[in-house]
């Protein structure tokens, strides 16, 4: 007797979670797993992200060794993509310039989230003066090109992988700022907050436990396409020799480098543009899926 | 031309125990350093250079071109040069940011011919007093400039003040820094510009040059010393040269266009009344990024080129007509070299020095990354320049992982432990010879010595700045430094107490400053500054890595003395080049063969 009932007590939740409404997280995997691109774009970071990261594991040889003997050869079983000027194994160097980009990437990006999400949030919720001050902060960092401010600020901190993300985090974080105030200047209005405030709720609370939930869609969508910009200008700044320090692998280093030499060693060009090209086009892919995926009012 | 060789393949021919270049270059050094002999003779006391001198080897007779010269209206010459600084065409405007062909409005006191020798310019001879620290130069009468007025030692007076005036701010007041008596208080402010030591003799075609110690080199060191009008310079002000409405030449040339970020032309000048017979009759250097200049070539839009990229290298040695084209020179005799901060740890410590230097693998590097464009450097003054001394220093420096790896642990860090990550620094603006250079030798101090090097790169004025500031703001870099005379003094003199770097040897000052200012000797002069430039080898301020061979290309109706081999059997365009510094454009003419309407 116990027996069925406790069956039928199951078999009643089972058919009433069938019928519960999918989470919002499950509904975004839902409209995102269907958009092949994005899925092509997901699946291209993930590969990059492998061989990035595991390129310690994964690499023929460390991105410090090169065998001045071995300079200069074009790819064969030995070296998949040939060797460097100085003796380097390509493959090597383009996992471990993969890894740098992407480390770049993301980091640069949670610094401008660091710098410019609270600033949003501080802007969207007090309002007044200092909504004012910050907005005028924007307009005069707005003011600025970004890669020549990025070029500046290269120049006075000197080149290297921390100084780096440094700087792109300071000249990206302004998308973020004016993206989450426009979100909490929308969402404060709601009657939901309204009905929080008038039970006693703390600014802080507010914003934490409502506002910053609701705001999130669109700040992993922006947040997102901001890797690929960092990572590209990572690419720029190295490209024109104050990004990153050699030994350390950097993909826009190689390509300049590759210059002066493509007109013989065109691999020494096309793999590391290669690789630029994937991580620009997947982190794209990646980004307008999340978008469609997460914000469907502005799809 | 086809049994023209370099100075690499030299090397190759060899049997594998005189496989040096030191022995291949034996015979050019020797003879070059009894030139350097004669040079250094020709600048003592009393000689009248008229007597005995060599000369340029010019092409036009009479005011005739060859035989087998294009006609004149085809005598146009055209190169390509980096023209985002350009400013200026006279030396004494500005040093680093003059046009790709400069000095061409004025002719220097003395010039260098194609064997390195002294021969007179502007000066007809020179001679000094018994101390060697008065120095009379007569100049040749007769030389106008264009608007009418003589060639007078005025002119070099007011260049010279110029030169220290500090407001004008000359680049390269260091040249003189020192050396010229009150030049240097003059640069400070200190005493009036009309007391340094540059005035007129006994007539406005003598000028008198004072130094500070005795200076028998000054004549070579006068290359540097072609004059501005003195009167255009106070009627037009500074840059007059830049302009073609106030261009003012005694030259062969004059200023027909200066379009900046465009071209420069120059055409020949109608008054010119000296006597260089000179058969191209139109200079154009059109402004290029260096990345675009073997393609312009390969183009036939320009008929000269130099330093090609190493793969650039590459398809030219792989193709017979442009390997053809292909002349190896040695340039200004630049050495390029690691250098150390050795008074701050660790390289405070011998040991630590020494075992760096002996992890520099030159003849892999030769053979991998420099290949024509560079032979190994030993030492500091390269082969075939007075006092050079390889062959007998080669063992100091030399590629031995095993006794460095000994030297680190002796200095407490076996296997590099301890010892610790570095900053390599280096100028922006590189070859991509050198940035290989760099991270090739990281490589071998990570891979022998178990030391990890980053390499930085820095603005060409910031590195300057920093490595010159007192105290040095440079640990561990990445430097050259090339010729402005022809004597040992010049190059070794960067090494003196106080110098370029910190580094600092009694021994060393007192060779070098006594051996620099020794007259009579040539012979002890010479030795003294060898035994100087041992102790520098010895004491590992610097790991010398290699000597600059440029390569050059010119079109095969680009002929004359100029490309053919010298006394010493080097075949090349020789510093300093399209500039009348330098016999070169004496040397050399546009043949029947050069397809026309090339302008």
């Amino acid at each position: 007797m116990a027996h069925s009932a406790s069956s039928t007590l199951a078999a009643a939740e089972a058919r009433q979670s069938a019928q519960r409404p999918e989470s919002a997280f499950q509904h975004a995997m839902r409209r995102f797993m269907r958009q092949k691109l994005a899925v092509v774009g997901l699946v291209i970071v993930l590969f990059l992200m492998v061989i990035g990261f595991g390129a310690p594991i994964l690499a023929p040889s460390d991105y410090r060794t090169a065998n001045l003997m071995d300079a200069n050869k074009f790819p064969s079983a030995e070296f998949p993509l040939g060797t460097d000027a100085i003796g380097h194994d390509f493959l090597s160097r383009v996992m471990y310039g993969t890894r740098t980009s992407l480390l770049v990437g993301f980091a640069s990006v949670g610094v401008a989230c660091l710098v410019g999400i609270p600033l949003g949030m501080l802007a969207g919720l007090r309002g007044g003066w200092t909504d004012f001050v910050v907005m005028r902060l924007v307009e005069v960092m707005t003011a600025f090109p970004g890669l020549l401010f990025a070029i500046f600020l290269m120049t006075v901190l000197g080149a290297g992988v921390g100084n780096i993300i440094i700087v792109i985090g300071l000249t990206s974080w302004l998308t973020l700022a004016r993206l989450m105030r426009a979100q909490l200047l929308t969402l404060r209005e709601q009657d939901y907050i309204a009905a929080a405030r008038s039970m006693g709720a703390s600014d802080w609370s507010i914003a934490v436990r409502h506002l910053l939930p609701n705001a999130v869609a669109p700040v992993i969508v922006a947040i997102t396409l901001a890797i690929p910009t960092a990572i590209f200008a990572e690419a720029g700044l190295s490209y024109i020799g104050v990004g990153i320090n050699e030994p350390t692998p950097s993909l826009g280093k190689m390509v300049a480098d590759s210059a002066q030499y493509i007109r013989v060693y065109w691999h020494l060009g096309l793999f590391p543009t290669l690789a630029i090209a994937l991580i620009m086009l997947g982190f794209s892919f990646v980004g307008d899926g999340l978008r469609d995926a997460l914000d469907p009012r502005q799809t | 031309m086809k049994d023209r060789q370099y100075l690499p393949d030299l090397v190759k021919t060899m049997r594998p125990q005189d496989r040096s270049f030191f022995t291949a270059l034996l015979s050019r050094r020797t003879a070059l350093k009894l030139g350097a002999a004669g040079l250094a003779g020709s600048t003592f006391l009393g000689y009248s250079s008229a007597t005995a001198r060599q000369s340029a080897d010019a092409v036009m007779q009479n005011g005739e071109l060859p035989e087998d010269a294009a006609p004149l209206e085809e005598q146009v010459l055209r190169f390509a040069s980096d023209g985002t600084t350009a400013k200026a065409f006279d030396f004494y405007e500005t040093v680093y940011e003059r046009a790709g062909i400069s000095t061409v409005f004025s002719v220097p006191l003395v010039r260098l011919n194609k064997n390195f020798e002294i021969i007179p310019g502007t000066a007809s001879e020179w001679s000094s007093n018994e101390e060697g620290t008065i120095w009379t130069f007569k100049l040749k009468e007769g030389l106008m400039w264009s608007d009418d007025t003589p060639v007078t030692a005025a002119d070099f007076v007011r260049t010279f003040q110029y030169s220290a005036d500090p407001e004008h701010a000359w680049d390269f007041t260091w040249f003189w820094d020192g050396n010229i008596l009150n030049y240097t208080e003059a640069l400070a402010g200190e005493v009036p510009l009309e007391e340094i030591g540059v005035r007129q003799g006994a007539n406005e075609y003598e000028v008198i040059f004072e130094t500070v110690d005795p200076a028998p080199y000054l004549p070579a060191k006068l290359l540097y010393s072609a004059p501005l009008s003195a009167k255009a310079l106070d009627t037009h002000g500074p840059l007059y040269n830049a302009n073609p409405e106030t261009c003012v030449t005694c030259g062969p040339f004059k200023l027909e266009e200066f379009s900046r970020d465009q071209q420069v032309v120059l055409t020949r000048n109608e008054k010119y009344t000296g006597d260089l017979q000179i058969p191209i009759q139109k200079i154009i250097n059109k402004f290029a990024a260096p990345s675009t200049h073997f393609t312009m070539y390969e183009a036939g839009e320009t008929d000269y080129m130099d330093n090609p990229a190493p793969a650039e290298i590459q398809i030219i040695q792989g193709d017979p007509e442009m390997s053809e084209q292909m002349y190896q020179g040695v340039g200004d005799f630049g050495c390029f070299y690691f250098f150390f901060d050795v008074n701050t740890s660790p390289f405070d410590d011998l040991k630590v020095r020494q075992a760096f230097s002996h992890v520099l693998d030159r003849e892999a590097m030769q053979q991998q990354i420099w290949g024509p464009s560079g032979i190994p450097a030993p030492s500091f003054l390269a082969p075939g320049f007075p006092g050079s001394n390889t062959e007998e220093l080669a063992g100091i420096q030399n590629f031995d992982p095993e006794t460095a790896k000994q030297l680190l642990a002796e200095a407490g860090y076996p296997d590099g432990e301890g010892f610790p990550d570095l900053v390599l620094q280096v100028r922006g603006g590189g070859s991509p010879i050198e940035d290989a250079t760099c991270q090739a030798y990281a490589s071998m101090l990570a891979e022998h010595l178990n030391i990890n090097v980053e390499i930085q790169t820095l603005d060409r004025q910031a590195f300057y700045a920093a490595m010159n500031a007192k105290p040095t703001e440079i640990l561990f870099g990445w430097v050259s430094y090339g010729q402005d005379y022809f004597d040992p003094s010049n190059m070794l003199g960067v090494w003196l107490s106080g110098g370029r770097h910190p580094w600092s040897n009694e021994e060393y000052d007192r060779l070098v400053t006594e051996a620099t200012s020794l007259v009579g000797d040539d012979e002890a002069r010479l030795a003294m500054f060898q035994d100087a430039e041992r102790i520098l080898v010895e004491d590992v301020p610097a790991v010398f890595a290699y000597f600059a061979t440029p390569i050059q290309m010119a079109k095969p109706y680009l002929v004359g003395p100029a490309l053919e081999p010298d006394a010493n059997g080097i075949q090349a365009i020789h510093w300093p080049g399209w500039e009348l510094a330098s016999t070169v454009l004496e040397e050399i003419y546009i043949s029947a063969d050069a397809p026309t309407g090339r302008q």
